[in-house]
């Protein structure tokens, strides 16, 4: 069978209609990063071809496509195959789906299938379609998700199923149960016939019970034994594990400790970009005044003219204002000339009191003259006592109003002052520190880019680390508890595997001498010789009934020794076409304990190698795939593809080429998912121009967003 | 050569074993395909093939076991 | 005597209310009564008077003034006088800014016309030059209103990219060199009052 055409419609990652790959007979390999798409893809191959999930679910919708949909829209999900299988056959499933005010709508799940008669395309059931053409069974051993799927020996039913589907010899098992039981009816007639015969009946009773007893016991010592040696397995692979897990394990830590040491580095920087708050910044640093300068100028300019205009005004003020004073002090001078020009007493003498005495009593206590009322002399005095009173009177308000003059202020307030005060504060450092403002901000924005490349490389180196990580655990096949454990365990597991091997070889002592017993005891039984002939008969009857049992064990154990060794050799041959020029050695397929087989790369001196790198172990699979499908090609005659997802790259020596194009050889259809050929998501084309076969590129398209899983799609692209 | 079927297979293997021919004493030569086995005159042979032959036949485990039993009763 | 500086601060400047929806909710905490500082998640601004700070120094910096709704139903103020303004303690992140109110007075001293002579004369009292200097500020802050509503009608998302605000603010770095050479300008000649 080959797959000609893959379509997928709105399944998951795959928007829309337009998602196709279309498949040749040999090699095509699908390359992807993680998350682009490759795992999807097989599941959906998955889900179209199980024929037992036939419930719609939401899930399975492409996000993308809900998201775009208005209420009443309706569209489906769907993936199909075109394949060759005795002529050209399609097979599509797929399901309806509705936007309603609630939610969605899903309808029922179809199977749609066509076959090709020469002529025309024939309508057929698909589920009966696929069910024919690729079975369950095929399917088990044609698609495999991720390597840890690949050891198919892994559990006994596979390796049953494997022997009985492609060993020489089938249908051991019933028989090997049946001839059992007929071995043990055989042995019950006899023994009850013995035990009715009079001669030796007590002492075949004697011998019967004891020869069951002993049965028991050697059927559980047998089964101690099995589980001793099951046990030994165990530790044998727990102490590899450790032995080789400790190397492993400390590269781990070294891994471990170099992505602590990134994150921190990380951490530090993103701490410090962020402690800069841009919007924060223009208040509580100021950087709002980046522009401030000029006002700053204009704010200085006009406080000083406003300063220097107060002062010119005050300046102007008090040169009046001394004037006004002169001039009133010249007048006070003036004031004392009398009004008939003769020179008078100075107008302090006589004093007021004295006058208005003299004046009282009507004479001038000067000369002495009599003044009398109405007289010259007393109008004199009256006179000068009026002219002395007018005299003190403008004195004081002379006084007075030189005391208004001097009192009066042009300005009244300082608020001029504060300002320019004001102004002289914001000069100076503070003026500097304005003026460095556009510097500070352009200073932490220069920073803040250069925190960012450096982020951008460490979180790349991080990427790299973590990488590197997943390729370790996988590699080793382990998983981070386990690289993580502490290896002092190794000396105590020693000690217990020691104790359980000298158990075990006290048991198989035991058994020995058991086993001897028994055939003693049997011997014995044989050589009683009943006087009842039908005892005989019936002796004899258990004994070939005994021996057919044996000869069917055997002939089954060799039925599958001869099988796997056919598959070993098939396996080989694949093996030494896959391998690298400098890999010498061979795959052994060894039967354990518990009736499984395991795969074993032996290397071209006889040792074992223990732990096989990742790509010796993906050529180790995939030989034995590979021979596994021979088979089935020959049995049924008929091929099938093999479909491999690889998790990651197990190659990690460029050594990819070479093998994609020796599977290319092979005439078998092979379609690998895989990471290889890509570096940071960039294609490493000048390898894939190296390969043969059909290449496709997977990736998730630009411009999503990683928190919204509507904005993710899947591209595909045909690269050669 | 004709056509062998599985059931010939089996038979082949189970009596190419030693022990059973040592015992049975009868040799390579004495057996070939099932049809022939069935009617063997070695009772070993022949008990062998009808074993093979009852669950071919799907037949219970007790009717094979009862005619088996019966047979080496008449020819051990 | 208070200086004007400090009558200045007593104040409370007026703001358009139909800006509190959709600029001061937006960009601050303002509805959340948040000068106590105990809840500045989520918005950008704490206090709704950083917003107005911001919307005046628009304003100041593009030299536009937008005169105030007269209804005085239509405005509102913080209930928090400007001397209050910046003093909170640094906390959760922030620092204090109280040096920043004195140049927002400069600002207003330099771009209102107060005559400073009649006032230290008496002629006219210091209330109505705090007058005039608060109107230019709300006039100043509402042109900036208005801008930042416009910006946020074509994008609601604008002044939540990290440094919109900054950018904003940046494009008014003078740009001649030599600019700053003088630093004292006390020996400078006057430009004329009249």
């Amino acid at each position: 069978m080959i797959i000609k055409e893959i379509r997928i419609k709105n399944f998951r990652s795959y928007y829309g209609d337009n998602n196709s790959f279309e498949f040749t007979d040999g090699l095509s390999i699908i390359v992807g990063d993680n998350g682009d798409g490759k795992t999807t893809l097989f599941e959906a191959i998955q889900w179209l071809l199980n024929t037992t999930a036939d419930k719609s679910s939401v899930e399975l919708i492409s996000e993308m496509r809900k998201s775009q949909m208005e209420v009443g829209d309706e569209d489906s999900v769907s993936v199909s195959m075109v394949f060759d299988h005795y002529g050209e056959k399609s097979v599509e499933k797929t399901f309806t789906f509705t936007k309603t005010e609630s939610g969605l709508s899903l309808g029922k799940v179809q199977y749609i299938g066509y076959e090709s008669d020469g002529i025309q395309r024939v309508n057929v059931n698909g589920k009966t379609l696929i069910e024919r053409s690729y079975d369950t069974f095929i399917q088990r051993y044609s698609m495999f998700k991720g390597e840890s799927e690949l050891n198919v020996f892994d559990n006994t039913t596979s390796l049953k199923e494997l022997v009985d589907k492609f060993s020489d010899i089938r249908k051991f098992d019933d028989l090997v149960d049946a001839t059992g039981l007929f071995e043990e009816k055989s042995q019950k007639a006899y023994d009850k016939e013995l035990s009715s015969d009079q001669k030796v009946a007590k002492q075949a009773k004697i011998l019967s019970s004891r020869i069951t007893a002993l049965c028991n016991e050697i059927s559980q010592i047998k089964s101690d034994i099995r589980d001793k040696v099951k046990a030994l397995e165990l530790y044998d692979k727990k102490l590899g594990d450790l032995e080789q897990n400790q190397e492993a394990s400390e590269r781990y830590q070294d891994i471990k400790k170099r992505l602590k040491n990134l994150e921190e580095q990380r951490n530090k920087l993103v701490a410090t970009m962020q402690s800069v708050d841009y919007n924060h910044s223009l208040l509580d640093r100021m950087w709002i005044l980046c522009g401030f300068m000029p006002i700053l100028q204009e704010f200085k300019k006009k406080s000083s003219a406003f300063s220097k205009e107060k002062r010119k005004l005050e300046k102007e003020f008090d040169r009046e204002r001394a004037k006004e004073l002169g001039k009133l002090e010249a007048y006070n001078e003036m004031r004392g000339a009398l009004e008939n020009g003769a020179t008078e007493l100075p107008w302090y003498l006589p004093n007021q009191e004295t006058m208005e005495e003299m004046i009282n009593d009507h004479i001038c206590k000067v000369c002495g003259r009599i003044a009398e009322e109405g007289s010259d002399a007393y109008q004199f005095m009256v006179h000068k006592l009026e002219e002395y009173k007018r005299h003190i009177e403008a004195k004081a308000q002379a006084e007075s109003a030189k005391q208004d003059l001097e009192n009066q202020y042009l300005f009244k307030t300082s608020f001029i002052e504060s300002i320019h005060s004001l102004s002289m504060q914001l000069s100076g450092s503070r003026e500097a520190e304005i003026a460095e403002i556009p510097t500070a901000i352009k200073d932490r924005q220069e920073l803040v880019a250069t925190l960012s490349l450096k982020k951008k490389e460490l979180d790349t180196k991080i990427q790299d680390v973590s990488d590197e990580k997943a390729r370790l655990l996988i590699a080793q096949n382990a998983s981070e508890q386990e690289l993580d454990a502490d290896f002092s365990d190794i000396k105590g597991l020693f000690e217990q595997k020691e104790r359980a091997i000298t158990r075990k070889e006290s048991l198989e002592r035991d058994l020995k001498e058991k086993e001897t017993l028994y055939d003693d005891l049997k011997a014995e039984q044989d050589a009683l010789r009943p006087e009842n002939s039908q005892a005989v008969v019936l002796r004899d009857v258990h004994k070939v009934l005994e021996l057919i049992y044996k000869a069917f064990i055997q002939a089954k154990k060799d039925n599958l020794s001869r099988f796997l060794s056919d598959l070993e050799e098939k396996a080989n041959e694949y093996l030494a076409k896959l391998s690298a020029e400098d890999f010498h050695g061979e795959i052994r397929l060894m039967q354990t304990a518990q009736d499984s087989t395991e795969i074993k790369l032996f290397s071209s001196n006889g040792s074992p190698i223990t732990r096989p790198s990742g790509s010796q172990r993906t050529v180790m699979y995939i030989s034995v795939l590979f021979a596994i499908s021979d088979f089935t090609s020959e049995k049924r005659e008929e091929d099938y593809p093999l479909i491999f997802d690889a998790a990651t790259s197990s190659f990690g020596d460029s050594k990819e080429k070479d093998f994609y194009n020796i599977i290319n050889k092979l005439h078998k259809q092979c379609i690998i998912v895989t990471k290889d050929f890509l570096d940071r998501g960039v294609l490493r084309m000048d390898e894939i121009d190296l390969l043969t076969c059909r290449v496709y590129r997977i990736k998730k398209a630009g411009n999503f967003d990683a928190k919204n899983v509507a904005t993710v799609r899947t591209l595909i692209e045909k690269i050669k | 050569m004709a056509y062998i079927s599985n059931s010939d297979k089996m038979l082949q293997a189970v009596l190419m074993n030693p022990q059973l021919m040592d015992y049975g004493k009868y040799t390579y030569a004495d057996f070939s395909t099932l049809t022939q086995a069935l009617v063997s005159d070695n009772y070993v042979i022949n008990a062998v093939a009808r074993i093979i032959k009852g669950l071919d036949d799907k037949s219970s485990l007790n009717e094979i076991w009862r005619e088996v039993n019966n047979y080496l009763k008449e020819n051990v | 005597m208070e200086s004007l500086y400090e009558l200045w601060g007593k104040r409370n400047p007026e703001w358009e209310v139909r800006y509190q929806d959709s600029i001061i909710n937006v960009l601050s905490d303002y509805s959340k009564g948040t000068t106590s500082y105990t809840d500045v998640r989520g918005k950008i601004f704490g206090a709704g008077y950083e917003v107005f700070i911001l919307a005046f120094f628009i304003g100041l910096y593009y030299n536009q003034t937008k005169p105030l709704n007269p209804d005085k139903s239509k405005r509102k103020h913080f209930g928090w006088a400007i001397s209050n303004w910046g003093i909170q303690e640094s906390r959760l992140g922030r620092k204090s800014y109280p040096l920043l109110r004195e140049y927002m007075f400069a600002a207003l001293i330099a771009r209102t016309d107060v005559d400073l002579i009649a006032l230290d004369k008496g002629d006219i009292k210091p209330s109505k030059v705090v007058d005039q200097l608060i109107t230019k500020m709300e006039e100043y802050a509402n042109f900036g209103f208005d801008f930042i509503s416009e910006k946020l009608e074509d994008d609601p998302n604008f002044f939540f990219k990290d440094s919109a605000f900054l950018r904003i603010f940046l494009n008014f770095i003078p740009v001649d060199e030599g600019h700053e050479t003088d630093e004292s300008d006390s020996d400078d000649e006057p430009e004329s009052l009249d």
